[in-house]
């Protein structure tokens, strides 16, 4: 009996090991392993096709020295800070309405986290009807008899980046507002009724008690959103391909473009590298924070 | 002048009806406490005393002002939660302070106020500490600390201790007694816990059912209870209740008490009028268990009956003896030494001077 109860029990033991063993490989071949032979291509001089010869930082010069790329950077820094800002703003304003015991509070949430559903795609093909002065809202106004009305940003190359921040922000604040709206859920209501016999108001509660103990909630979703931002390709394809010209493009949309249908693979691989540096220096300072806060 | 007036208050969700008509005064420098078990409204008629919750009908008055329908603010009181409810990104001298930074009052008066406060409660060397630092008693010390900062005409508590270790709310309970005594302040205290409603009250409300049972000195209450339930309810251990059946005698009444197969004649030589009714009828004895004691030699008025030991629980200097009184489990307070093995006879030594007689279908007392 005993003899045959002891492999039994470590089989046992193994069981979860053996269960996730293949997603590990694979998260390690093709996410880690992936990331090691794209550093390897932008340390060469690959263009259309890898190779694997060395020449330093070459491709790394040719990027800073492109103008389009700093156009991309640039864009990603209008469009994070926007697009990031003005989420917060929205999401916490929506959950702070939606937090004061609104009828069908249900149903609202529901619309409001609704577009967090579809995809980036859709969201700016969606918009871009919409943007259209041919199709959308310049000639709903102009049809309405308001001739003059102007709305082209869509393809003015100074504004078109800010069409992007408008569909950003109304697909993910709504995300934002459910983690708002969590956090301020889990306030203590006695804590209100303190702040009330104490005597401040409902927008001094808010301001000095209420907000500023959604901190870690803020912080959540600032990682998630800046994430969000850095990554964004989808629906900067699908709302602008990047135009007028390259006046949308990010790094994204760069590195497509350039390593593939460019063929610089070599260039690509060096933005894709940049890319994967910001994305870095923001999640793990989080990773750190939230290790260190575990171990205590 | 009354530091507090409730008159008629009525609270209503709906159909239902939570207060059913509280009326309650008291003086100021007084510790009124509502007692009662969960769901007798005691929390909600504080926080309509507090203004968080609306008053459906009648009036509170604190001090010469009528507050029924004013705002938390106006009504010149300071609350201490349960929870505590300290703002969590604030610091405890921030939390003390933020009612009188509120009111706009200059930052030195503010620490002023603070120092003093925390001189008070001893709790110096926590001013520059989150809350999410500090002790269960230390968050209590604070927020009592908030509610001293503002000097308000009246203190209001829910149930302060309850989140406490019983180790520490005793010695919670005793400085917040100190502290009344000392400040002459006027308090509102709701609690669930009967000992801290005996120990800390100069009045207490007893309620149930949205309406105030009793109202009255811890010692009326306890010696005094007008029904079974207010008898049952304050006390520890409770009052015992003994069915029994009543019987004229040459010098008053007697009760027929069976235990362990042996029936005795229990004489009741106290003077109620109400008993006469209830002869040859069941009332209900109300005994507490110090009534129940050993036999000795000082007390002549006493009845001594022999009894079957059921369970025997010491509590040190005290031990609780369960037995059985026509049917029902009695508890009865013993001292270590007379004690006797449970499945034993033992005599005990019943003092029915203080005793009180319920009715057995409306519970209430025979007086």
């Amino acid at each position: 009996m005993n003899a045959s109860s002891k492999p039994k029990l470590s089989f046992g033991e193994y069981l979860p090991k053996i269960v996730v063993a293949p997603t590990f490989v694979a998260t390690l071949i093709f996410i880690y392993g992936f990331m090691l032979w794209n550093a390897w291509l932008s340390f060469s001089s690959s263009r259309m096709l890898p190779k694997y010869d060395w020449v330093g930082l070459k491709q790394y010069e040719r990027l800073f020295a492109n103008d389009r790329w700093w156009v991309a950077a640039e864009n990603l820094l209008i469009f994070g800070v926007l697009f990031i800002v003005t989420c917060l703003v929205i999401g916490l304003f929506l959950a702070i309405f939606l937090d004061q015991k609104v009828r069908a509070e249900g149903a609202i949430r529901t619309i409001y986290l609704y577009p967090m559903a579809l995809s980036f795609i859709v969201t700016g093909t969606a918009w871009k009807w919409i943007l259209n002065p041919e199709l959308g809202i310049q000639r709903m106004f102009r049809e309405m008899g308001w001739e003059s009305f102007s709305f082209d940003w869509l393809v003015n190359s100074d504004m078109a980046i800010y069409t992007v921040v408008i569909a950003g922000v109304w697909q993910s604040s709504g995300f934002v507002m459910a983690l708002c709206l969590a956090g301020l859920r889990g306030v203590d209501e006695n804590i209100v009724k303190a702040a009330r016999v104490d005597g401040a108001s409902m927008p001094a509660i808010y301001r000095r008690i209420i907000i500023p103990g959604l901190g870690p909630v803020f912080f959540s979703a600032l990682i998630v959103l800046t994430h969000i931002a850095i990554k964004s390709f989808d629906l900067i394809v699908a709302l602008t391909g990047g135009g007028p010209g390259y006046a949308t493009d990010v790094p994204a949309t760069f590195m497509y473009t350039y390593a593939f249908t460019r063929g610089q693979i070599g260039v690509g691989s060096a933005a894709s590298m940049m890319m994967l540096m910001a994305v870095v220096a923001i999640i793990v300072p989080y990773l750190y924070s939230e290790l260190r806060e575990k171990k205590q | 002048m009354q530091a507090l007036k409730i008159q008629n208050v009525e609270k209503s969700f709906g159909a239902i009806k939570v207060l059913k008509g509280i009326n309650i005064e008291i003086e100021p420098g007084q510790f009124l406490i509502l007692v009662g078990p969960s769901g007798c409204g005691k929390s909600t008629l504080l926080n309509m005393i507090a203004g968080l919750e609306t008053v459906s009908k009648g009036d509170i008055v604190i001090g010469d002002r009528t507050v029924t329908h004013l705002d938390p603010k106006d009504r010149d009181i300071a609350m201490v939660f349960q929870s505590y409810a300290l703002y969590p990104n604030m610091t405890v001298s921030q939390n003390i302070s933020f009612g009188l930074d509120i009111a706009k009052m200059p930052k030195p008066e503010q620490k002023v106020v603070v120092d003093r406060v925390a001189k008070m409660l001893q709790i110096e060397p926590l001013l520059n500490r989150k809350p999410k630092a500090l002790s269960g008693g230390q968050r209590q010390r604070v927020a009592m600390g908030r509610a001293l900062a503002r000097d308000p005409s009246i203190y209001l508590f829910d149930e302060p201790l309850s989140n406490l270790d019983a180790k520490l709310r005793v010695e919670m309970r005793s400085e917040i007694k100190e502290l009344h005594q000392r400040e002459k302040t006027t308090i509102v205290y709701v609690t669930h816990d009967q000992i801290e409603a005996m120990t800390l009250a100069d009045v207490i409300a007893v309620m149930k059912d949205g309406e105030v049972q009793q109202f009255g000195t811890p010692q009326e209450i306890y010696d005094n209870p007008e029904n079974q339930f207010i008898a049952g309810f304050m006390g520890s251990p409770s009052m015992n209740f003994v069915p029994c059946e009543l019987s004229k005698s040459d010098d008053g009444y007697e009760l027929l008490m069976e235990s362990a197969g042996k029936v005795t004649r229990l004489l009741v030589n106290q003077d109620i009028p109400g008993l006469a009714q209830y002869v040859g009828r069941s009332v209900v004895l109300g005994v507490r268990p110090e009534q129940i004691t050993q036999v000795s030699e000082d007390k002549p008025d006493s009845m001594v009956m022999p009894c079957a030991v059921e369970i025997v629980e010491p509590t040190g200097p005290d031990t609780m003896v369960t037995i059985r009184l026509n049917g029902v489990k009695t508890v009865c307070r013993v001292h270590p030494t007379a004690i006797c093995s449970p499945g034993e006879p033992m005599f005990l030594q019943f003092d029915v001077t203080k005793a009180v007689f319920f009715d057995p279908e409306t519970e209430l007392r025979i007086r």
